[in-house]
């Protein structure tokens, strides 16, 4: 099953942007996620946790009925992250970012990991994985 | 890799520790001699910053490092590419673990809170690690979790005083490898290991063999703990080199993010 989210009420099908390579680290991503599903977003970078043990991006989207949905996404570790080449400036707040990963298991939640990033036009944020 | 550089001796000494120092810096470093309780030991060089990363060995997980099964042309942890005659090192777990395992949700877990992990699973985890080795101590440094073990040369005994996290490291050098027991750990619901809820208990006794392979650095991690294990488990693993100019970064585990993840695990409990 697929779930997708719109943002600012505008359909968005995200193209080309498959979750990453699932690659586990420091906790139980099958726990946690669903990896038999995959989830779609697109929306504005609202925070930025680049922190150990996981870096969380928190992504404001509109879902189809016009409520306001916030995304977790978690990342790697920052030092892991860092390692990568990525900075603070990577993604920064209020930039409109999409995201194609695996979604959180936990009812009504909105986890997402093992996330690709990308913006609006497809261009990949940081590099091609980061997955968690 | 910082591998050639020599130790360099600080800290208040004393006289035995100083002439040990002096020996340890006239000597090249493969064949100096080791100090403590020595038979024909060689020093090996294990100096450095050491990659731990997923681009290393395969990364942990529910299946890796302990396997009851690995598909002949799979990576191992130590780098290998297991054939058809893998035996699984999957711990021989007794009732009282299968009980705990039973009755573990993920939620449980200490590290959602920052509790640093502990051998077996920190020296598995996919991060950087550094060895310095001082004529009467060797130093783990781990950049997973900023946790720095300290495994002692000089002969100590462990005492009641010495239960802590990381319990505590007594080394020695035999044939080309450090040899490091440790022991007076703290009772862990995943102390074993955090995929599958294998708990560790007081009892718990890790015994580590570091060597070098050409510019690999490996390492045999025995397990013993008669509170849950029938029998020791181990496994071998490997890092790499760092590369050029790394240097550990601070983790500063960040209490709100650890945590954050277990909102999206269904409840066992309520």
């Amino acid at each position: 099953m697929t779930r997708r989210s719109s943002q600012l009420a505008a359909v968005v099908i995200v193209m080309g942007l498959a979750p990453a390579p699932r690659v586990q680290a420091h906790h139980s991503s099958a726990a946690a996620y669903d990896s038999s599903k995959t989830v779609e977003a697109q929306g504005i970078v609202t925070q930025v946790l680049l922190k150990n043990p996981h870096t969380f991006i928190f992504l404001e989207s509109t879902d189809e009925t016009g409520q306001k949905v916030q995304w977790q996404i978690e990342m790697q570790a920052a030092a892991t992250l860092f390692s990568q080449g990525w900075t603070r400036e990577t993604v920064k707040v209020g930039t409109v970012i999409k995201v194609a990963g695996i979604p959180s298991r936990a009812s009504g939640s909105h986890g997402i990991t093992n996330a690709r990033l990308a913006l609006p036009d497809g261009t990949p944020i940081g590099r091609a994985t980061a997955e968690n | 890799m910082s591998g050639s550089s020599r130790p360099w001796f600080r800290g208040p000494v004393t006289g035995a520790a100083l002439l040990a120092a002096l020996v340890w810096q006239a000597w090249p470093v493969p064949a100096a001699k080791a100090q403590a309780g020595a038979t024909t030991a060689v020093i090996p060089d294990l100096t450095g910053i050491w990659d731990g990363r997923v681009s290393v060995r395969p990364p942990n997980g529910e299946t890796v490092p302990w396997a009851k099964t690995v598909a002949p042309g799979k990576t191992l942890p130590d780098g290998t590419k297991a054939d058809a005659s893998y035996v699984s090192n999957f711990p021989d777990v007794n009732e009282r673990a299968q009980a705990y395992m039973k009755v573990f949700d993920e939620g449980l877990s200490p590290k959602y809170d920052c509790q640093p992990s502990t051998p077996p699973a920190l020296e598995y985890d996919p991060y950087f690690m550094e060895i310095v080795q001082w004529p009467d101590r060797v130093l783990l440094r781990y950049e997973k979790d900023d946790q720095l073990r300290t495994v002692w040369l000089d002969g100590r005994e462990p005492t009641v005083h010495d239960y802590g996290i990381q319990g505590i490291s007594i080394g020695r050098y035999e044939g080309n490898s450090l040899i490091v027991v440790t022991t007076h750990y703290l009772f862990d619901v995943t102390g074993f290991d955090d995929y599958n809820g294998i708990p560790s208990s007081q009892l718990k006794k890790v015994t580590e063999r570091y060597w070098r392979e050409g510019n690999e650095l490996k390492a045999t991690v025995t397990v013993e703990d008669p509170l849950f294990l029938r029998k020791p488990a181990s496994y071998t693993t490997r890092w790499l080199p760092a590369p050029k100019g790394y240097k550990l970064l601070p983790f500063e585990c960040d209490p709100e993010t650890a945590r954050l993840s277990v909102q999206f695990i269904p409840s066992r409990y309520k």
